[in-house]
């Protein structure tokens, strides 16, 4: 078996029993701290598609930010640093419906007819192609100005609803 | 030669070996002695007063926000600062267009006075 | 065999530069500390009865022996696994980040990565999960009310410090910090000095620095987020904010001062380094030179710098770069001293237009009076036994609208004033 590829089976079992601690872990933190293990995990297999920016995407943007995010929620909700929480409510259904949904999403992907070389093979300066593209208008000038909207939109937004009043 | 991203996980690896063994050293060779009042946590030598896991004003959490969505216009601004030789001025007119929406939330933010700390 | 000759020129390279840091870190703190003591006008770690070297120059190698002898005492209640991982995490990631860092041309680094810069920042980013689960499983409240207080400082100043890196990589059309230094013929902190400005503020608060403190604040929250932690625990976290301190300064000579580029690199690669750490060391330098002056700002202060100036500002400056250098093109000059000249010039007024500002604020600032936060209203009590001998007539109410609550002190009818330096250090519930 080549290396890579036990590489990523070895990254995806880390991401998949971290994301499985996400949601069984007694304290709300280290489940938290669990999250940050699968998005590491998530950004080595981007590491192995050779895709070295969206791996840093993923550590930058959801490790440096949504994360930390989290975990300031997380401790500035009241009452929600109590130990010891049930940890799964209902663990019959919850477990029916997470296997019904992995076995119609296995289905669905294996319908798929994968192709042995990469459709769109890695290309040398890529980044600078995704760069063009973002301020191409016939490209995706839209949706990134739109981005800058919603940005805005999330950044007054927040800051009103926590004002001193 | 070695593919450049094992060499980087080699060195990943050589980095978290360097972040364990100070404390793996130290627990080596350092005493234990167990004591209840050294494992008493300090407080100014006042024993501990209330549950110390209470919560904290929402500002932090505010503040993480903002920093969330300058992030992401950081985020999307690296792709273009990439292909900005190659790049029509329009396209530095799109790229200002893109970070002034921003800013102007951020001047407005501002002069409302909602920026303000505690 | 031929897999292991393969391997083992990587693999001595990344010791040797992992490495790298960890032990010049035990010569910097030595310099910092002489050179900060000299600067306040005592002597620093001298021999005094120990055997530490030559002025004292073992000192750190003492202390550190000192420290991994100490007792590692863990809270009672405090999360083990998460207290003893925090700064196992902090010092790994200070030392991954040397991973792209270019010491010389060619074969001087791990990985040139293309994504060289954006690793940096990713890396960077990862800085305050370390001081959260410090803060938080240390069970204190001292040290939560400390990791909440720098976090919300470091997590702040990454925008500015991002937003100033991409004018470099504006400038290069790469990420890869070797392209970088390759491109610059001329230092970009020339071409973009504003730049340069907002990324030295912006690292001086990532790495703790003072005037921007507080996370350690020795005399006002104990020791802030690491308060609990002892013996070579503590010692890591001291290690990584000087590793952190050396890279900050390492990538500013890359960024901004032309990296490993000096007379004779090229016929002697070897001065590579030679150059980058001589431009890193002066760097470092400077920042001790602030350490040395400076008092430490509030975490208001902290703030409020970052998103009312250094925002704004890379903001400006980056948008303002990009203008100038695509305009220079269009307009038809594309040789790269004519770049040069415009991009300086752009600058030149960026600094007049931010001078004015700040000028225009200052006096707008003046003519309000100093606001004095409301904890210290009781000593501004009439008649000489008011510790700070205010008259109370010239006490103003400040008005709700602004924000801030407390008193105003205004000029007399001389027209003296005086300004009060105070600090809030007040650790009350639910702060």
């Amino acid at each position: 078996m080549p290396i890579g590829q036990i590489a990523f089976l070895g990254f995806a079992v880390v991401s998949v029993i971290a994301a499985l601690r996400v949601v069984t872990s007694r304290r709300v933190f280290h489940a938290a701290l669990w999250l940050i293990v699968a998005f590491f995990g998530v950004a080595a297999v981007y590491m192995l598609l050779e895709s070295p920016f969206m791996a840093a995407i993923q550590i930058f943007l959801y490790i440096g930010g949504v994360a930390v995010l989290t975990v300031i929620a997380i401790m500035v909700t009241k009452g929600v640093m109590r130990e010891d929480r049930r940890i799964l409510n209902r663990p019959v259904a919850a477990g029916v419906v997470s296997l019904a949904l992995f076995v119609t999403m296995t289905w669905m992907i294996i319908q798929l007819p994968l192709p042995e070389e990469p459709v769109f093979p890695v290309v040398e300066g890529s980044l600078s192609l995704l760069g063009a593209a973002l301020v191409d208008p016939k490209g995706y000038l839209l949706p990134f100005e739109v981005v800058s909207v919603m940005l805005l939109a999330v950044l007054v937004v927040s800051l009103y609803l926590g004002k001193e009043r | 030669m070695l593919h450049p991203y094992a060499q980087l996980g080699i060195f990943l690896l050589i980095a978290t070996v360097i972040g364990v063994a100070p404390i793996a050293l130290a627990w080596l060779v350092s005493p234990k002695k167990q004591n209840p009042r050294k494992s008493q946590i300090y407080e100014s030598g006042n024993p501990p007063f209330g549950e110390a896991w209470i919560e904290f004003k929402p500002q932090y959490y505010l503040y993480g926000l903002a920093f969330l969505a300058f992030d992401v216009e950081a985020a999307f601004l690296f792709p273009w600062a990439l292909a900005y030789n190659k790049l029509p001025l329009f396209a530095v007119v799109e790229a200002a267009l893109f970070i002034a929406l921003l800013g102007v939330g951020l001047i407005y933010v501002w002069r409302k006075g909602w920026l303000t700390w505690m | 065999m031929d897999v292991m000759s393969d391997l083992w020129l990587p693999i001595v390279r990344s010791l040797g530069i992992a490495l790298f840091p960890v032990v010049a870190v035990v010569f910097l703190i030595w310099v910092a500390r002489k050179v900060i003591a000299r600067m306040q006008d005592r002597l620093g770690p001298t021999n005094a009865g120990t055997p530490a070297g030559p002025d004292a120059i073992f000192q750190t190698v003492a202390d550190a022996i000192k420290i991994l002898t100490k007792e590692l005492v863990i809270p009672e209640g405090a999360d083990r696994t998460v207290f003893i991982a925090a700064p196992m995490l902090v010092t790994a990631v200070a030392v991954a980040v040397w991973a792209v860092i270019p010491l010389g041309p060619g074969e001087f680094q791990v990985v040139d990565l293309e994504i060289g810069a954006f690793y940096v920042v990713a890396m960077s980013s990862l800085a305050p999960f370390a001081m959260i689960m410090a803060g938080w499983s240390s069970r204190n409240k001292y040290a939560e009310v400390g990791a909440f207080r720098a976090v919300s400082q470091i997590i702040g100043y990454e925008i500015p410090q991002t937003l100033a890196l991409l004018v470099p990589v504006l400038l290069t059309g790469s990420l890869s910090l070797q392209k970088i230094i390759e491109a610059q013929r001329v230092p970009y902190i020339v071409l973009a000095p504003f730049a340069a400005l907002v990324y030295f503020l912006a690292t001086m608060a990532e790495v703790n620095r003072l005037p921007f403190e507080l996370a350690e604040a020795d005399s006002e929250i104990v020791a802030g987020y690491f308060t609990e932690y002892s013996g070579m625990m503590f010692g890591s976290f001291y290690l990584a904010e000087f590793i952190n301190n050396l890279t900050a300064s390492v990538l500013f000579s890359i960024l901004f001062l032309g990296g490993w580029r000096g007379p004779g690199v090229d016929a002697v690669p070897l001065l590579g380094p030679v150059w980058l750490l001589v431009k890193a060391f002066l760097v470092f330098n400077f920042l001790n030179v602030f350490w040395a002056a400076m008092p430490r700002l509030r975490i208001d202060q902290v703030l409020a710098f970052n998103w009312k100036f250094l925002v704004p500002l890379a903001l400006l400056v980056l948008l303002t770069t990009a203008l100038v250098d695509k305009l220079i093109v269009y307009l038809g000059y594309t040789t790269d001293g004519m770049r040069a000249v415009g991009l300086i010039l752009a600058n030149l007024v960026l600094g007049v237009g931010l001078v004015g500002y700040l000028y225009a604020l200052g006096r707008r600032r003046k003519r309000a009076g100093v606001s004095v936060p409301e904890e210290f209203l009781p000593l501004l009590s009439s008649g000489s036994h008011g510790a700070l001998r205010m008259r109370s007539a010239d006490v103003v109410p400040l008005s709700r609208h602004n924000g801030t609550s407390g008193m105003r002190y205004s000029r007399d009818e001389r027209g003296k004033s005086s300004t009060v330096e105070l600090q809030a250090n007040h650790i009350s519930k639910g702060e």
